[in-house]
């Protein structure tokens, strides 16, 4: 069976791209060797670390995937993601060119362009009491310290710390975000965690923010259910993968894909095959057992090196490990000697901006991988998220914004 | 502070605090001052081999002999620090082919028990290990956990009623004359200074010996000898294997814990302070790695980090040197016409307890008194929860009921260190510094090297110690760039996932790049007691 089309890659760019082309009808088979950054990201769509100038500036670049899809596209891509999460009532709010400013689990903040409405009420703009709950046991989420840092900054007038236990879990070990949003999406649980807390949040501030575990299926459910018995707003803190709400984004993606007819094969190691300027296959092989697919167009989402789609080498050399494409650098050497010595690949200041985090893929216009000399490598290859040369997606805070603007730039052409 | 002590010892390395256990279980008044954190220099950055003498029974026949005694002396006196491992010499193609035989006898005159094993045996032993080896030797090699180590010592002077502070860094040697009367300097933890009368130093500062000694206007030539090790993300023998060939660098893989160390370089450095670790270095022991374990490129490096040796420059024409090539001890009466200082440099972890015995032998000569040495029969003790292997941690988490307890949940997963450890550990030393907790307890050594515990860790310093949030979170960043260092010389493969990983969590889910912290504060709550 042939496809219309062929999408390497489960991340949110890979999903969207997918979804998107489902929706517009055509067929697409969606391979992925294992989850992407949605499971270890905030679950938040961030399109840029500050404001508007820092923005255009971005997206005037002309090595920036920003710059290339343009300014516009970014924009028309986050509408639509915001109108297709509308549709399956989860619905995410802001837009791009704004910025949400958050709290974090340490008590910095983060900016965040599109939120979810279990963040809304940790809007920091806002400067009604808040308190965060300390929940007791689990370790990835210190109320205490997020507090004492918040109050530094001084943002928000009145804050407080409010130690909270949960109804002993069921687990024979630690808990992680998941195995307790698993239990926030029950209702009977809910009604025990309502009867706990109930009597020690009657003098607290009104605006409660917990560790973002509210529920994986449920959780505007989960969250109108606690706000509505408890009296007050509650609001979600990304903490430590995984990431719950990224993995709602992530759900909700794949659904869309699925019901709109796309197939979905997770689990395979994919290699994909060029010849004569284009793409002929691509075989996915699940523990030896190797299929062949092929597909009028391909489109690779397999992430950067957070991912496995790039991966950098003892001896210095860089690749893309789907269809080992050159990898290119914004050093001026480009292509020829793009990465210098392993030990320039990194800056000797972990919070720095790493030079290796703009090595990918050089693309065309239309989001082709192109050689050295600048020509398409495959016809009917695009390139999408953060396989792409020319942005540090960490310290520009753009990963989102550039997942789902290069994912609706190919489909949407 | 002003104090006075008999015997003063500056260094806390395993040569200072063997030198005061040796000296207080004598009946000394004595005090060892360690500018830095147990293990911090040398001794906590060597590869962990506690030598069977036969790297050395060719070149140095009287270190071997060394090695051998002290290595079965250690092994009752410390039994909770060592693991008794074994180690091979193997032949690779790549090593001359007469050495296992020249091997063979120089270990026999330097009487370094040895057992020459079938290849089968050593292949069905460490199946890992390069299968075209020609001769395999058994040797009495060990490894030896250094923090442990060093902590058992420092209970071990405690115990004996000495002292051991922490952080206290000398600047000035006070002279009366030609005579050393003490030492002065400043606690790092409290910004005080102090004073410290007594009637000898011992210098024990390794490769910092040279600087201590300029102090007392003495002129002692220690260059500093870089050694690089990697530790391996894996056990991947369960054997010390060494090559059979002249030493040269990275020829041993010890296994530690749950990881494997391959060691070492050798390259003189300016200053025992300021080195780095060169990709070459990293390429080269990857390579040698591959000679002595096939495919040794294809596991994760976990990190790399380099140890200074002492390597004493004797200068005849002024030097009374007692000592072996191995180790030197000096007395800067003979030497310099200096009074009350004795200097102990070069030599080995595996021969420390003996450099501690001649030093202070030579202390009591000086001091004109007569009292034998007690260490080579008391037993260090293991106290407390300082000591611990990866497979205790386990069953103890295993057998406590309920499995998981809300008030102790495991804060480490790599190393399995809990909540509870840590702040029984926090409430002892008082010490707000994350990466103490690390040299303690093994938080953030393992395979995430700390991605997950470092915040978990900050949250539970700042509770217990009820440090602010600019302390708390100053903590927090210098602990992740300390683990940084080790990182990036490794960083290609597995190691790329791990830092993106780690720098998703810090920089865009937590945000700590927009933290006000104060870089570089060392803060302490209240002082250190030692």
């Amino acid at each position: 069976m042939a496809y219309d089309l062929i999408v390497i890659g489960c991340g949110l760019s890979g999903l969207y791209a997918g979804a998107l082309a489902a929706r517009r009808g055509k067929k697409v088979l969606l391979l992925a060797r294992g989850v992407g950054s949605t499971h270890i990201g905030a679950g938040t769509i961030d399109v840029v670390n500050g404001d508007k100038p820092t923005l255009s500036l971005l997206t005037r670049s002309k090595s920036h995937p920003y710059g290339i899809i343009g300014s516009q596209t970014l924009k028309d891509a986050v509408d639509q993601f915001k109108t297709i999460c509308a549709e399956h009532s989860y619905p995410l709010h802001g837009e791009v060119g704004k910025n949400f400013k958050l709290p974090t689990a340490v008590g910095s903040t983060r900016h965040a362009c599109l939120i979810p409405e279990t963040m809304l009420a940790g809007n920091l703009s806002r400067k009604e009491d808040l308190a965060l709950a300390n929940i007791h046991g689990f370790r990835d989420f210190n109320a205490h310290l997020a507090i004492s840092t918040l109050r530094v900054q001084s943002l928000i007038p009145n804050l407080q710390v409010i130690d909270l236990h949960l109804p002993s879990a069921p687990f024979h070990r630690d808990s992680y975000a998941t195995d307790l949003a698993h239990l926030f999406d029950k209702p009977d649980y809910r009604a025990e965690v309502i009867a706990l807390w109930k009597p020690w949040l009657k003098d607290s501030p009104k605006r409660i923010g917990i560790p973002a575990i509210l529920g994986l299926d449920h959780s505007l459910e989960a969250k109108g259910h606690l706000e509505s018995e408890l009296g007050i707003e509650l609001f979600e803190i990304p903490i430590l993968p995984p990431s719950v709400p990224g993995m709602r984004l992530f759900n909700l993606l794949r659904d869309d894909f699925q019901n709109h007819g796309g197939r979905f094969i997770m689990g395979p190691t994919v290699t994909g095959e060029i010849e004569g300027g284009r793409v002929v296959s691509a075989s996915a092989d699940m523990n030896g057992h190797i299929k062949e697919y092929k597909a009028e167009q391909y489109i690779l989402a397999c992430g950067g090196f957070l991912n496995g789609g790039i991966i950098g080498e003892m001896d210095g050399t860089v690749r893309e490990s789907i269809f080992n494409l050159p990898i290119a650098s914004d050093r001026p050497e480009g292509f020829r000697k793009p990465f210098g010595s392993r030990g320039e690949w990194t800056n000797e200041v972990f919070l720095a901006s790493h030079p290796y985090a703009k090595f990918g893929l050089s693309v065309d216009k239309n989001l082709r991988p192109i050689d050295a000399n600048g020509k398409v490598i495959a016809e009917n290859l695009f390139a999408v998220g953060s396989v792409l040369a020319g942005a540090d997606r960490v310290n520009e805070g753009s990963r989102e914004g550039i997942e789902l603007g290069t994912a609706w730039k190919v489909i949407s052409g | 502070m002003k104090l006075s002590t008999e015997i003063l010892i500056l260094g806390g390395g395993a040569t200072g605090l063997g030198a005061g256990w040796d000296a207080a279980l004598r009946g000394f008044k004595t005090l060892v001052l360690e500018k830095g954190d147990l293990a911090h220099g040398t001794s906590g950055r060597y590869h962990g081999l506690l030598h069977s003498g036969g790297r050395y029974v060719i070149r140095d026949p009287q270190s071997a002999r060394e090695c051998a005694e002290e290595n079965q002396r250690l092994r009752r006196l410390m039994p909770s620090a060592i693991e008794d491992t074994g180690g091979f010499f193997v032949s690779t193609p790549h090593d001359p082919a007469d050495y296992a035989d020249q091997f063979i006898e120089a270990a026999r005159q330097c009487q370094v028990p040895f057992t020459e094993i079938k290849i089968s045996e050593a292949l069905q032993r460490e199946p890992l290990l390069n299968p075209k080896i020609s001769r395999a030797i058994h040797v009495n090699d060990a490894s030896c956990d250094s923090f442990d180590a060093l902590h058992l010592l420092a209970n071990g002077v405690r115990a004996a009623g000495g002292e051991v502070y922490l952080r206290h860094r000398v600047d000035q040697i006070l002279k009366d004359g030609d005579r050393v009367v003490g030492v002065a300097g400043e606690n790092l933890a409290t910004g005080e200074r102090f004073t410290i009368y007594c009637d000898i130093i011992l210098n024990c500062s390794g490769a910092w010996a040279g600087h201590i000694a300029s102090l007392a206007g003495c002129e002692l030539k220690v260059t500093a000898g870089k050694g690089v090790m990697i530790a391996m993300n894996s056990r991947l023998v369960n054997t010390v294997i060494n090559r059979l060939k002249p030493p040269s660098d990275g020829d041993i893989i010890v296994p530690v814990g749950t990881v494997s160390v391959i060691g070492t370089t050798d390259t003189a450095v300016p200053s025992p302070d300021k080195y780095s670790i060169e990709d070459w270095e990293i390429d080269l022991m990857m390579n040698e790695g591959e000679q002595l374990i096939p495919s040794f490129k294809n596991f994760r490096a976990l990190r790399a980090w380099a140890g200074v040796r002492p390597l004493y420059d004797h200068d005849t024409s002024k030097d009374s040197r007692v000592m072996t090539r191995a180790h030197s001890l000096v007395d800067h009466e003979s030497r310099d016409g200096v009074n009350g200082l004795l200097s102990m440099v070069g030599g080995k972890f595996t021969t420390f307890r003996l450099m501690a015995e001649q030093l202070v032998d030579k202390a009591c000569e000086v001091l004109k008194t007569d009292r034998k040495c007690l260490t080579a029969s008391n037993i260090l003790e293991p106290s407390g929860t300082k000591l611990h292997s990866l497979t205790k941690r386990l069953a103890d988490i295993e057998h406590q009921s309920p499995i998981s307890n809300p008030q102790s949940p495991t804060i480490c997963e790599c190393e399995l260190v809990t909540r509870e450890q840590i702040e029984t550990h926090l409430k002892e030393s008082r010490s707000p510094i994350l990466n103490d907790l690390r040299r303690d307890l093994r938080l953030g050594m393992g395979p995430c090297q700390s991605g997950f515990c470092a915040y978990r860790a900050a949250g539970i310093i700042h509770e217990t110690l009820n440090l602010s949030a600019t302390q708390s979170n100053a903590q927090l960043l210098q602990f992740l760039q300390e683990r940084w260092k080790g990182e990036r010389p490794v960083m290609w493969g597995h190691s790329l996932h791990s830092l993106e990983l780690n720098l998703n969590i810090y920089k865009t889910i937590l945000g700590v790049d927009s933290l006000k912290t104060e870089q570089e504060v060392e803060v302490y709550p209240t002082e250190r007691t030692s």
